[in-house]
């Protein structure tokens, strides 16, 4: 039955990438409107997107970038004088000095990241503490890849509208954690968000921080409360999403399926699950979604049409979301993410928050690597060496298994995973058998 | 100093080598001379890896701008080829990602051709709807095998994959596009 269906997967696919004449006519004289070649020793080359991120303290995520959504308020084109965070004390959290930054601001929520930036791209890692409050430091100065601290020199960035930015998250002492960003688009800044929807006045505008939200004089039903509360899983829910009025309002659609199918092709959350989601309620202004697995809950998304964070009429928008780890979830239902979930020797799936693997993202360039993350360390398989600096070990394709190696009993396919009682490396034998030496990361490593 | 003409080199029209070098230079018709061979299966590779039209000649436009500005980093003149294909599947997966926030998937827009069996017609709607179910790296690897035919080798690059994989990989996302295509189908 395969081979028909290649056959008419190959024929679909030859007419599918037919080009049309008008795109091949607009791609031909793109030619001849190409700009003047830069060398690389002028140092600026168009790229689409590309930044590296160093999560430090929080646990590494691998995020997915999408172009941000329109700004939610007018820009300010006044940027608040750094001078006056001088002696916060946050700035040395990031190695910071005020004179080496272009603009300091508080976000109330971390979730407001967006809303603040809106060229930016989205950072999964924060997904971890979306209602924290953050201040953020913005630098005048050249990239630095995104490595702590900070560069606090008063030079041009090379591009006019990206910049490299500290986020410090947390709102007591103990809790500050900085959040290094490199090459953000500025762009659109707003460093005081609106306070009010330029909407109907009449309409009540939900509190972010209420636990329940209330449109008008009808308050929200019960069940948009703690949702977190409302799944049914195996184990711990991850802290990813985030419940009403906690997420903020995501890209909204004509209606509660089409705004949740919106937010899984955004692929924005490491490991939703990318089909399945049934509704469940739909009352007034809300409607639910719920995904089981035998019988039980373990993805929760509530959406409304009436909600903080976007204008009247817009439609639906996902408010509040929560999931199961994602070894709870069905694998045919696929993830919303490129996450390979190990088993144990049984041939369980294992928890993804204990193990879980993913490949190096392509608009990094590093998309011949694979990142494993094994009891929160993170791993590299590194054949290219692309990031070979960013490890305490070097990537080893054949090596001879030590001695002192134990067998995990964790698999995948092709891997079977070993440590010993180094943890700079692990030992992956290979399907063909062979080991191979994969490096312990020196810090946590994301891309937007 | 005469040369002896069978130690001639090749005309430098013709030439890899010639090429990238005018075109690292700022010769735009070198440029052209290197892609436009190449253009009709990127721009077909694009539409199918971005899902429109529209987005994979704007993916293919990136692609182009990148590769001109590039150019420095092609380390080998004759692995121009392989080279061009990791900007577009770059820029693609970029545009594809990049779009994915309220995107409407694409029904297979192809015109019937009359007199042509409807049965047909249903069947690749639900092939095209089935595709669009995969995730983007089977998208990928089916359209860089079954549509762009690279070999095995620079498909495990391009998707950053042990090369003895490939083949095991596209029997499994076959499997899954069938099992999409049966769900789709009942639907």
């Amino acid at each position: 039955m395969n081979h028909r269906l290649e056959d008419e997967l190959v024929e679909w696919l030859r007419e599918r990438g037919m080009p049309d004449p008008v795109s091949m006519s607009g791609v031909t004289a793109s030619l001849d409107r190409l700009p003047d070649r830069r060398s690389r020793r002028s140092g600026w080359i168009r790229a689409a997107t590309a930044a590296v991120v160093v999560i430090a303290g929080i646990g590494a995520a691998v995020v997915v970038p999408r172009l941000a959504g329109p700004s939610v308020g007018p820009a300010q084109p006044v940027l608040p004088d750094p001078a006056s965070f001088a002696n916060d004390p946050r700035l040395q959290v990031c190695g910071a000095a005020s004179d080496g930054l272009l603009t300091v601001f508080e976000m109330a929520h971390v979730s407001d990241y967006q809303r603040h930036l809106p060229n930016a791209y989205p950072l999964v890692g924060l997904d971890v503490a979306p209602a924290a409050p953050a201040l953020v430091l913005v630098y005048a100065g050249p990239s630095t890849g995104g490595r702590l601290p900070l560069s606090a020199s008063p030079t041009p960035s090379p591009s006019p509208r990206e910049h490299d930015i500290c986020m410090v998250v947390g709102d007591e002492p103990s809790a500050w954690a900085p959040i290094a960003i490199a090459r953000v688009d500025i762009t659109g800044l707003i460093s005081v968000l609106p306070t009010e929807l330029p909407v109907d006045a009449s309409r009540s505008v939900p509190s972010p921080t209420s636990t329940a939200s209330s449109v008008g004089d009808a308050p929200a039903p019960a069940w948009t409360a703690d949702i977190g509360g409302q799944l049914e899983c195996d184990g711990p829910a991850p802290g990813l999403g985030g419940e009403v009025g906690e997420l903020g309002a995501w890209e909204p659609g004509p209606t509660p399926d089409a705004a949740l199918q919106i937010l899984l092709d955004a692929r924005a959350f490491a490991s939703l699950p990318a089909g399945g989601f049934d509704p469940a309620v739909v009352e007034g202004h809300w409607a639910r979604h719920e995904y089981r697995v035998d019988g039980r809950v373990r993805a929760i998304a509530v959406t409304t049409d009436r909600g903080d964070g976007f204008p009247e009429g817009l439609g639906w928008s996902v408010v509040g979301l929560r999931a199961c780890d994602a070894a709870e979830f069905d694998p045919a239902d696929g993830l919303t993410f490129d996450q390979t979930l190990w088993r144990d020797r049984a041939g369980t799936i294992e928890r993804s928050d204990r193990i879980n693997s993913a490949p190096g993202p392509g608009h990094c360039d590093w998309e011949s690597t694979i990142f494993l993350r094994f009891e929160d360390v993170q791993y590299i398989r590194d054949p290219l060496g692309v990031l070979a600096d960013a490890t305490v070990a070097q990537f080893d394709a054949d090596v001879a298994l030590p001695d002192d190696a134990v067998d995990t009993g964790l698999h995948t396919e092709e891997w079977r995973l070993h440590t010993t009682a180094d943890d700079d490396s692990i030992y992956v034998v290979t399907r063909a058998g062979s080991v191979e030496r994969w490096g312990r990361a020196k810090d946590q490593i994301a891309c937007m | 100093m005469e040369v002896a003409l069978d130690h001639l080199p090749s005309p430098p029209e013709r030439s890899m080598t010639y090429l990238v070098a005018a075109a690292r230079r700022g010769e735009r018709e070198a440029f052209r001379a290197l892609v436009e061979p190449h253009l009709r299966v990127a721009l077909g590779s694009a539409t199918i890896i971005t899902g429109s039209a529209a987005d994979g000649a704007d993916a293919l436009q990136d692609a182009l701008l990148s590769a001109w500005q590039g150019l420095d980093g092609l380390r080998e003149p004759d692995a121009f080829q392989a080279w061009f294909r990791r900007h577009v599947i770059r820029a693609a997966s970029r545009t594809r990602r990049a779009h994915a926030r309220g995107r409407v998937v694409e029904l297979d827009a192809t015109v019937p051709i009359p007199g042509e069996d409807i049965d047909r017609i249903v069947e690749r709607r639900t092939l095209a709807r089935a595709f669009d179910r995969l995730d983007a790296a089977d998208r990928l690897l089916l359209t860089l095998h079954h549509f762009w035919r690279l070999p095995v080798a620079e498909t495990a690059v391009h998707l950053g994959v042990p090369e003895g994989t490939i083949k095991s990989r596209v029997h499994y996302a076959m499997d899954r596009l069938r099992a999409a295509f049966d769900a789709e189908d009942r639907r």
